[in-house]
């Protein structure tokens, strides 16, 4: 039982608060991902988690052990940087050994872990290569590879997807996500990319100015977001929002507004907008219109015969509408 | 395909020039040592590179009838323990000040930078008076002891580590490393173009020593090369074929330590296992 759990921890360099008592339970076995824009402290509470940053005030427990004042050797974590940080002088099979031998492994052992990753991993061929000798999604691997060879109970991986192309980063993704199914470890990982979050987290923890905003599974956070902030985070394009006089804000993602033309809904409201911008993408086209001096932005499907100056009557569809509150909340 | 060869620019012409003058003005010194080593006393002051009668006479009483081979030893001795103490105690400090925080980290930092303004002659009076009241005077401590750690060195050491990322001694400390095997085994293999600029510039230094091992030896038995080379200029007569012999041989070890480092520096190892 590898669960990991947060209470009220705080953190703070001089009179600079990063965290505010932040509360968070990770269950065994499960993929969590925190995810909010830089800053946020997301990449602060992986390395806490880590033992690489002290923690100000609460307490850290992995597999119901307290964990607080315990070296990062001795938390039974692993970790993927960023990048990389595979040791520039020692070859792959070094790199990936290199932590069995620190806990003085004997040799004939580090040899079967460190061959069983390779084969997992696909990067048997590289075991006598310098780091400088691979490619980013190589080093990637080798970076895994090195995380995964002293079975941990929980693996911290911080944005390792950041540094690759968008093609190797999708293929990445599913091999990361391919991992912990074999693997069957608790998994906590750090990005700033949505999309990531949406597509391997089995619960994404939200987070802004050292606070979560809403901890939920990826369809919870993106069909009931909690707050205005999360509502705007998640989705992409960004959710549509409306201000009202008496302060509520209507919000409404792209995916959900059509063409009046074509739209059969139930319960639209029907707007005139100026288009500004037209971006087909192939699949879906994305309309950046004007309604009385607020932006709205449209994902419609297919290629549409609309161009910039043109108005067009936009269908909102009322029934997944979000409603926030002054302060933000959800209402 | 014909290969189109550049033509030669003017400020090409005129930079290898300069760099020809230089090595000339450089390298002058050095082959007339060489060529003054293999000449009789009454012809040291002739000007020819070769001499009319060149000789091994110098070489073969050098070795056997001075005290050269040991004066040889005792400099490789202080080169070398110095070179090997500067470089573990100058990185392990350099490496404390980049990669800790602590309270009064810069203060000492400021502290140490600070002894690279005061001139070796102006430390040797108390050094002296250290040595002579530690029994350090004559001996091999006495000779090394000053030279055991440098500003400099810190310095140099302190700006090769601030350059090294933080996630490979953070992927060391999740790896099971103690602080002290990151330093060793992560560190310092990162660095080993600093530590072998490091190692060249205190081996020379050491090597040429002179002032300081004239001062705390007295016995010829602990005489580094330059000092002993030294008792060949009398106060009537200096036996130059003698002290150019021995200078020659003295260049020797200098040459083979630069040699032997130089790919160490020219090699960058720092980068390849961070992002491409």
């Amino acid at each position: 039982m590898a669960s990991v759990t947060l209470s009220d921890i705080s953190k703070s360099y001089g009179k600079v608060s990063v965290i505010e008592h932040l509360d968070l339970e990770i269950r065994d076995k499960e993929f969590i991902v925190l995810v909010g824009p830089s800053g946020c402290g997301k990449s602060t509470l992986l390395r806490m988690i880590a033992g690489l940053e002290d923690i100000t005030a609460g307490k850290i427990s992995i597999a119901e052990r307290m964990v607080n004042n315990l070296e990062p050797r001795d938390r039974d974590i692993a970790m993927v940087f960023q990048n990389y940080a595979l040791y520039p002088h020692m070859n792959v099979y070094k790199n990936i050994s290199f932590g069995l031998r620190a806990r003085k492994m004997a040799k004939a052992d580090i040899d079967t872990h460190v061959n069983r990753v390779a084969e997992i991993l696909d990067i048997k061929d590289l075991l006598n290569r310098k780091p400088s000798e691979l490619s980013g999604g190589q080093r990637q691997r080798v970076a895994m590879g090195r995380a995964m060879v002293r079975n941990p109970a929980v693996f911290l991986f911080d944005e390792p997807l950041s540094n690759l192309d968008a093609k190797l980063r999708a293929s990445m993704r599913a091999e990361i996500k391919k991992l912990h199914r074999t693997v069957e470890t608790t998994m906590i990982y750090v990005t700033h990319d949505q999309v990531e979050a949406m597509t391997l987290a089995d619960r994404i923890v939200i987070m802004d100015q050292g606070k979560i905003q809403q901890i939920g599974t990826p369809m919870e956070v993106y069909q009931a977001p909690a707050n205005q902030f999360v509502a705007g985070f998640i989705g992409s394009p960004e959710m549509n929002f409306i201000k009202s006089r008496d302060g509520i804000t209507l919000g409404i993602r792209p995916e959900d507004i059509y063409l009046a033309e074509s739209a059969t809904l139930d319960k639209g409201k029907n707007v005139k907008a100026v288009v500004e911008v037209v971006e087909p993408l192939g699949a879906e086209t994305l309309l950046i219109a004007f309604y009385d001096g607020i932006k709205i932005t449209a994902k419609l499907n297919g290629l549409i015969d609309i161009e910039a100056g043109m108005e067009v009557k936009l269908t909102l569809d009322m029934s997944r509408a979000h409603l926030f509150g002054k302060d933000g909340e959800r209402v | 395909m014909t290969k189109i060869k550049a033509p030669v620019s003017p400020f090409r012409i005129i930079v290898w020039s300069l760099l020809f003058i230089g090595a000339v003005i450089m390298m002058t010194p050095i082959i007339f040592m060489f060529s003054a080593s293999f000449k009789y006393n009454d012809e040291i002051y002739e000007l020819a590179l070769i001499s009319s009668e060149p000789t091994l006479s110098n070489y073969i009483y050098l070795f056997e009838n001075t005290e050269f081979l040991k004066w040889f030893k005792n400099s490789i001795f202080v080169a070398l323990a110095s070179t090997v103490s500067v470089l573990f105690f100058d990185s392990l400090v350099g490496y404390t000040l980049a990669k800790f925080r602590f309270r009064g980290r810069k203060l000492v930092f400021i502290a140490i930078l600070s002894t690279l303004m005061i001139p070796t002659e102006m430390l040797v009076i108390p050094w002296y008076i250290l040595a002579r009241d530690f029994g350090l005077l004559d001996s091999y401590i006495g000779l090394i002891f000053p030279g055991i750690m440098t500003g400099f060195g810190v310095f140099l050491m302190k700006q090769f580590f601030e350059s090294v990322p933080d996630d490979y001694l953070d992927a060391a400390r999740i790896d099971g490393l103690s602080e002290f095997r990151i330093f060793t085994q992560i560190a310092m293999p990162l660095v080993t173009p600093a530590l072998s600029a490091l190692a060249i510039f205190t081996f020379l230094g050491n090597w040429t020593a002179f002032l300081w091992p004239l001062i705390v030896t007295s016995s010829a038995e602990l005489f580094t090369i330059p000092v002993g080379l030294s008792s060949f200029s009398g106060e009537f007569q200096s036996e130059w074929e003698m002290i150019m012999t021995g200078a020659a041989v003295a260049t020797l070890p200098t040459l083979l330590v630069f040699l032997f480092l130089q790919r160490y520096i020219i090699r960058g190892v720092i980068l390849g296992g961070l992002k491409g």
